[in-house]
């Protein structure tokens, strides 16, 4: 597998396309360029600058995307997933060989510095924690692996949980504190956190009848998402001990109660699901090839959940709103040919939220 | 199924969903022969299959078989399926074993044997709240239909002597030799199965070469114990009770297979879940019994327990630490200081002289820290010369196979520890029983017999790559 870099191009400037090498010709065009950082599988903007050579002009924003690297020599199977430091400057790649690479960017592209092996099988997700000391990868193995980086660049394995008893699928940071979240072909969610010099799991959400996907995290970190083979998009609150809503919680960990299912709206496995940290809104990519958005429904429409949940996603139609025109112009509608990934970056690029 | 086998082993690789065609290293061997392809089966009654050629000649076809020493070598279906192993070794086979055995005739009787091991004791005397050296006569009373009742910490006398003699060699040729240090512990199965199919023929020059006191009793059984009762091999049947479930993986390994007389050193591991369960079957509570004297490997009896310091582990690394201190460096070493690093099984000790260090030695209990360790060795940043591995967090008193007690899990393992301390600590090199063995049975210490007998092998397993096995 090959990961390729692109970067923005302002119209006008000549597209430097390099193939089949790793990591050469890392040119800067202009002092500030857009980045566009992962968050779970969302993408958010970022301005870095970026060493410009002299003598390159300036080019208007950016309409096309051009390869400035291919990193082959990594992994001898798939790379099933990427993911972006927290500052930046690193990329994890987990692949189907077992292993996790992790690249440093340099000034002319990008080195291997470290590569976490231990997985049994197939690598099916990596991601940073908010910190950039801490990642986490989770394997067909059944299990999901934390790892701590030290001040030299040195990884090394902090615990390996295992919890879930089949493929784990998709491993989440918390967006502010050390709490982890898996999904796995189990039909479950399981939370972890640090405990004395290990790491447990303090939270298993049960529901879903079958594989969940993928999980996302809502901006202050009270909600978690969770998508599934079983076609539903649940949603589930935590319950910190003392909540005024009476939720019994065991000892000094919240609970998590799954407040809201959406289901009929997706005639298909759903694969990939992503909470965009500035509107709160839920989009979700579907096998049945269609990208689907949802919002909050306004807080006094009748609600047919429990008095405990104020979330209203419900499962009837007219309940969510969208914000599109009747007919939205093919050309500006994304419509992605179904890899399991979600490519939410053509959402933020064309800012369209539509419904199905 | 929950599988019961330590965390390091559950991880390589035993995964239900794999169809047994893929991964297991059996696969059907078809003889090739000229001519016309297809041919009939029949199948008879008795389940035997008949190959039926053209001409109707009748051919029976062999039964593949896939034993427990296959799966002991394949990552494949079978090692995750529980049930083969616990009606190969389980109480339940030891009870059938024994009912059989006094039913046969005279001459079809087997000896019987039972190796209990000190941590497996001192489980059972924390869950029957005695004291360990009651609870080692009154198991042997219990035991009334097996003829004797022996301690593994006999014969850990030889495994810690072997190690400490296996690192000073080491030691001293580290400069030709590469792969000499960190010398890794051989004692732990979960380690050595784990080693040998993920990290194969990098990992094993470094893993000393020592038998398990398990298997060194294994030895001493079938050989000396056979001999002084006039027996071959195949008359003992030798069972072990052991702190974990890996152990009934150690024993099924062919290189502890007497090829002679066609019978394992050791027959039958039991768990000390298992002697719990076959005493709530018999009704018994331990107890209630009445004590008996203890059986000696040797007709010089000896009517105390006795232990060796170090841990719960067997204390291979203070003993090696010790040893090596005194060989090489003259240094006498009275009290043992433990710097705990970033997780509790993880432990250094240091011998320093003048601001230079001499020795590095390290506890890496668990699977993290075994990953760790591994993969500071593969980048060439290991600082140990050697390291006391086992798979079980906190060591073998906290074995998969050992009672669980009510209350705090942490309470629990504490108390176990002290039982596990109680006996009088021995140093192996006094053991008068221990040196006559060398001498008269092993002919000397570094004789063929010694190490033939007290030393063991370890064989990479190649792990097929057939790409059916990619899962979304």
């Amino acid at each position: 597998g090959n990961r390729r870099i692109w970067r923005g191009m302002e119209g006008g400037q000549r597209e430097m396309e390099r193939e089949g090498v790793r990591g050469e010709g890392w040119k800067g065009d202009r002092g500030v360029e857009r980045r566009w950082r992962g968050e779970g599988r969302g993408w958010r903007r970022m301005e870095g600058a970026w060493p410009v050579p002299m003598g390159s002009h300036p080019t208007p924003p950016g309409s096309s995307w051009t390869c400035r690297a291919v990193l082959g020599d990594g992994h001898q199977r798939t790379v099933r997933r990427v993911a972006w430091s927290p500052c930046g400057s690193y990329l994890a790649s987990a692949s189907f060989d077992g292993t996790t690479c992790i690249w440093k960017r340099q000034e002319d592209g990008f080195e291997c510095v470290a590569t976490l092996e231990g997985h049994e099988n197939e690598v099916k997700s990596v991601a940073w924690a908010p910190s950039g000391s801490l990642l986490a990868t989770c394997s067909r193995d059944k299990s999901v692996w934390v790892w701590e980086v030290d001040e030299e660049e040195e990884y090394e394995c902090v615990s390996v949980l295992n919890t879930h008893t089949q493929d784990v699928k998709h491993v989440v940071w918390h967006p502010s504190q050390e709490l982890l979240a898996s999904a796995s072909y189990d039909d479950t969610v399981r939370l972890y956190r640090e405990e004395e010099d290990d790491w447990v799991c303090c939270a298993t959400l049960e529901g879903h009848d079958s594989t969940v996907w993928a999980v996302a995290f809502d901006k202050e970190g009270e909600r978690l998402a969770s998508v599934s083979d079983d076609r539903t998009l649940r949603v589930w609150r935590r319950y910190h001990p003392g909540n005024q809503e009476g939720v019994a919680c065991s000892g000094t960990d919240p609970t998590w109660k799954c407040v809201c299912t959406l289901s009929g709206y997706h005639s298909r496995t759903i694969y990939d699901v992503s909470w965009c940290h500035l509107t709160g809104a839920l989009a979700t990519a579907c096998g049945d090839d269609a990208i689907r958005v949802f919002e909050e429904s306004p807080t006094n429409f009748p609600s047919i959940q429990s008095s405990l949940s104020n979330l209203t996603l419900h499962c009837s139609a007219s309940v969510l709103r969208t914000s599109v025109e009747a007919e939205p112009s093919r050309r500006k509608r994304p419509r992605v040919s179904f890899s399991r990934h979600m490519s939410l970056m053509a959402l933020a690029v064309f800012p369209v939220s539509f419904l199905e | 199924m929950a599988s019961r086998f330590s965390g390091v082993l559950q991880l390589t690789d035993l995964d239900d969903f794999i169809g047994p065609s893929q991964e297991c290293i059996k696969p059907v061997k078809v003889e090739k022969q000229a001519g016309k392809a297809a041919a009939k089966i029949r199948i008879e009654a008795d389940g035997s299959y008949f190959q039926i050629d053209q001409d109707g000649a009748a051919q029976k076809l062999e039964k593949a078989k896939i034993t427990l020493n296959d799966c002991l070598a394949c990552s494949g279906c079978i090692t995750s399926a529980e049930s083969v192993l616990i009606t190969q070794q389980s109480h339940e086979e030891l009870c059938k074993v024994l009912a059989g055995n006094k039913a046969a005739a005279p001459s079809e009787q087997k000896l019987v044997v039972v190796s209990v091991s000190p941590q497996s004791r001192a489980s059972l005397a924390a869950k029957c709240k005695m004291g360990v050296l009651e609870t080692a006569k009154k198991l042997t009373t219990f035991l009334k239909s097996v003829h004797y009742v022996f301690d593994t910490t006999f014969s850990r006398n030889f495994s810690l002597l072997e190690s400490q003699r296996e690192f000073v060699r080491r030691f001293r040729r580290q400069t030709e030799d590469r792969r000499a240090l960190p010398m890794l512990a051989s004692a732990c199965p979960g380690w050595i199965c784990y080693a040998e199919k993920t990290h194969g023929s990098f990992i094993i020059p470094y893993i000393s070469t020592t038998k398990s006191p398990q298997q060194v009793m294994g030895s001493l059984v079938k050989g000396y114990f056979a001999e002084q009762q006039h027996l071959t091999p195949d008359q003992i049947y030798h069972v072990t009770v052991m702190p974990c479930y890996d152990k009934k993986l150690e024993a099924s390994r062919p290189d502890f297979f007497n090829q002679q007389y066609q019978t394992r050193d050791v027959d039958c591991v039991i768990t000390t879940g298992e002697v719990l369960k076959l005493l709530e079957q018999e009704g018994v509570s331990l107890s209630d019994v009445d004590p008996a004297p203890l059986d000696t490997m040797l007709s010089s009896a000896a009517e105390e327990l006795s232990t060796h310091p170090g841990g719960g582990s067997g204390g291979y690394l203070e003993h090696i630490y010790r040893h090596a201190a005194k060989e090489l460096f003259g240094i006498q070493v009275d009290a043992i200081e433990y710097k705990p690093m970033k997780n509790k099984d993880l432990q250094e000790v240091t011998l320093q002289r003048g601001g230079e260090i001499l020795l590095q030695f390290a506890l890496a209990y668990g699977f993290r820290n075994i990953q760790n360790l591994v993969q500071k060795l593969k980048r060439g940043k290991s600082p140990y010369h050697y390291v006391e591995v086992m798979a079980c967090p906190s060591g073998c008193l906290n074995g998969g196979g050992q009672i669980k007690l009510e209350g705090e899990p942490k309470d629990g393992l504490q108390h176990v520890e002290r039982l596990y301390e109680s006996p009088k600590a021995e140093i192996p090199e006094e053991n008068r029983a221990v040196a006559e063995l060398y001498e008269h049975w092993l002919g000397g210490r570094d004789s063929e017999k010694a190490v033939a007998t007290l030393h063991t092998e370890y064989h990479p397993v190649e792990k097929a790559n057939t790409g059916f096995n990619i899962k979304w």
